[in-house]
């Protein structure tokens, strides 16, 4: 899977789940939680998301802003975890 | 003491003690204190008188703590608006303060141009961030280096500090007004009983937008200490972190923070630091309790009360939680607390009524609102003094103690925060399809109360749930719209036609 097909199918479930319209789009380089797009209970439900999704689960220590705060982060992270899984 | 004394004091005492940790950035008394005094004396300078309104649209950040204070200095009354609130709420709470000044993000600059068109007067612009902004704006980082305010304390005790809005039971937020004097006999009863001093470093991850989080800061700068500012606990394992490795001797938390930290693997971690937690904004489930003891042996658990119009009223002493762990305390210094009827008649132990409060910490009132304030705060028939009904329903014990009943009126608090079911009623009726509706809270481990819709649909109507949703994410919100919708066939009334809130 591409990063942009990752990018596209994360930016689709927080449309539809925190924007409850998938036509509107949050900018890629946007902080998720600094915005109010999501909240601590939304995490929960991104992470959740991706992990049934992507068939991946996360250690404690991967679940952080640095990786999931905005969609570009989370593409880039779950890229590369998911490189590292299948190589 | 007013409230930007706080900031003057201590950076007179501990001048480059680190002050504010956000994120890697660190900033000591010193440079927050220079920062304040030049924002101060840009407002100044740019025609802020005092009780002038400036709204505050930021997120935790450096920008809003240096806002806070500045403001306060100039002698303006601080409105805090949460970042998440939409263009429309917005509007309503800028067109009902008319602020002088407005302090946002550059990159928020479009949804601002939407929330001023319901506007009488536009108020002068000061954005944070690189973005480009209109030329009639200013940039804060340019305002936090001008002259500064000379130290001539033009602030009194009784002046108007903050304005926050509530939702109110009639729908549209109200704009509670609490003085100068009002946060300093809290932060002093408050700094006393967790026994607040320079050497603790306090975790806020609550929005500085409401009065709890605003606290956070307020105490930790009164007493010298260090804030380590969050911008949320959506990363609940990085906050963790941040316990550990800053030493975190202190945060606060609602019971839905409790409930995911409650949830977390935290079997090998130990928290040696962490002085005391402190419970608000609702009751924290029983259960909670030795589920936190666990993870937190060696830290003091305080469960409080408290509402906005009064910031705080009791706390439980945490020797006590074991004895009593229903009950939220008694009465905190300065603050004399009842359990009263409607008529203003004392209820003895076990009966319940509603909580009234007298005391300095009681707010002046809500802006622009005479006839709610009127309704809220009322003469004692016997003394003549102001009483504060708090509409939350309660028991006292013989021994002073008090236990939260319920609210008095539908509010549903969600998050910790709180719904009123007929503004988002309102919304949702704003839908073509709708025929009636009614919105209650139901019990949720997570949410405290989930906000639940339950909708009866014209004849004929179609409309799905996430349309409903969609619509509501347009006028709401985040923690106001409704986790749940139902469809129903019909809705129980009373004789006169008014939808029951109870079946």
């Amino acid at each position: 899977m591409t990063k942009e097909e990752i990018g596209t199918s994360v930016s689709k479930f927080i449309s539809k789940t925190f924007l409850f319209d998938e036509t509107k789009k949050v900018g890629e380089n946007v902080s998720l939680l600094g915005t109010g797009v999501i909240d601590s209970t939304g995490v929960l439900e991104l992470i959740s998301f991706l992990e049934s999704t992507f068939s991946v689960k996360f250690a404690d220590n991967e679940l952080v802003g640095d990786n999931f705060d905005s969609i570009d982060k989370i593409q880039n992270f779950m890229h590369e975890k998911l490189s590292r899984r299948n190589n | 003491m007013t409230i930007s004394h706080y900031l003057t004091a201590s950076a007179k005492k501990y001048p480059d003690k680190e002050a504010l940790i956000c994120g890697k950035k660190k900033f000591t008394y010193r440079t927050l204190n220079d920062a304040m005094m030049s924002l101060a004396g840009f407002l100044v300078a740019n025609g802020l008188n005092k009780e002038d309104r400036v709204a505050v649209f930021l997120d935790n950040s450096y920008e809003a703590v240096v806002s806070v204070f500045g403001i306060l200095q100039a002698g303006g009354t601080l409105v805090l608006i949460h970042p998440s609130t939409p263009a429309e709420r917005m509007g309503y709470i800028l067109q009902n303060c008319e602020p002088r000044f407005l302090v946002a993000p550059s990159s928020r600059f479009s949804q601002i141009v939407d929330a001023e068109k319901v506007c009488t007067t536009i108020p002068t612009h000061i954005y944070t961030g690189n973005d480009d902004i209109p030329i009639s704006a200013f940039r804060f980082d340019v305002a936090c280096k001008t002259k500064p305010i000379n130290d001539k304390n033009i602030v009194s005790d009784e002046d108007l500090a903050v304005i926050v809005y509530t939702s109110g039971s009639t729908g549209k937020p109200k704009g509670v007004m609490l003085t100068h004097r009002n946060f300093d006999v809290v932060t002093d009863a408050v700094s006393e009983y967790l026994e607040n001093t320079s050497d603790d470093i306090i975790l806020d991850f609550l929005p500085l937008s409401i009065t709890y989080g605003l606290l956070q800061l307020l105490v930790t700068f009164r007493t010298g200490g260090t804030l380590v500012l969050e911008k949320g606990f959506g990363f609940p394992y990085e906050i963790i972190k941040r316990i550990k490795e800053e030493k975190i001797t202190g945060f606060a938390g609602a019971p839905t923070v409790y409930s995911i930290i409650t949830h977390l693997n935290l079997e090998s971690e130990t928290f040696p630091s962490l002085r005391y937690i402190t419970n608000a904004a609702a009751a924290m489930p029983y259960s909670f309790i030795p589920k936190l003891r666990k993870i937190f042996p060696t830290t003091k658990i305080y469960l409080m009360h408290g509402l906005t119009e009064c910031l705080r009223t009791t706390y439980l002493p945490p020797e006590e939680i074991e004895t009593r762990p229903t009950s939220v305390g008694r009465g905190m210094k300065y603050v004399q607390l009842s359990v009263e009827d409607e008529n203003g008649n004392r209820l003895t132990s076990g009966q319940v009524g509603e909580l009234c409060v007298r005391g300095p910490n009681i707010m002046r009132g809500y802006w622009n609102d005479p006839d709610t304030t009127a309704k809220v705060l009322r003469q004692d028939k016997n003394t003549g003094e102001i009483v504060l009904r708090s509409g939350d329903l309660f028991t006292v014990n013989d021994e002073g103690y008090f236990y939260f009943v319920s609210r008095m009126d539908d509010i549903i608090k969600s998050r910790g925060r709180k719904v009123s079911p007929v503004e988002v009623e309102d919304v949702i009726y704003l839908c073509e399809e709708v025929l009636e509706v009614r919105v209650i809270g139901i019990p949720d481990t997570l949410l405290g109360q989930a906000v639940k819709a339950e909708i009866v649909l014209k004849k004929g109507a179609t409309i799905t749930a996430d349309q409903i949703k969609a619509e509501c994410k347009k006028r709401l919100e985040d923690f106001q719209i409704p986790q749940k919708i139902e469809f129903v066939q019909s809705l129980p009334k009373t004789a006169g036609g008014k939808i029951k809130r109870t079946n």
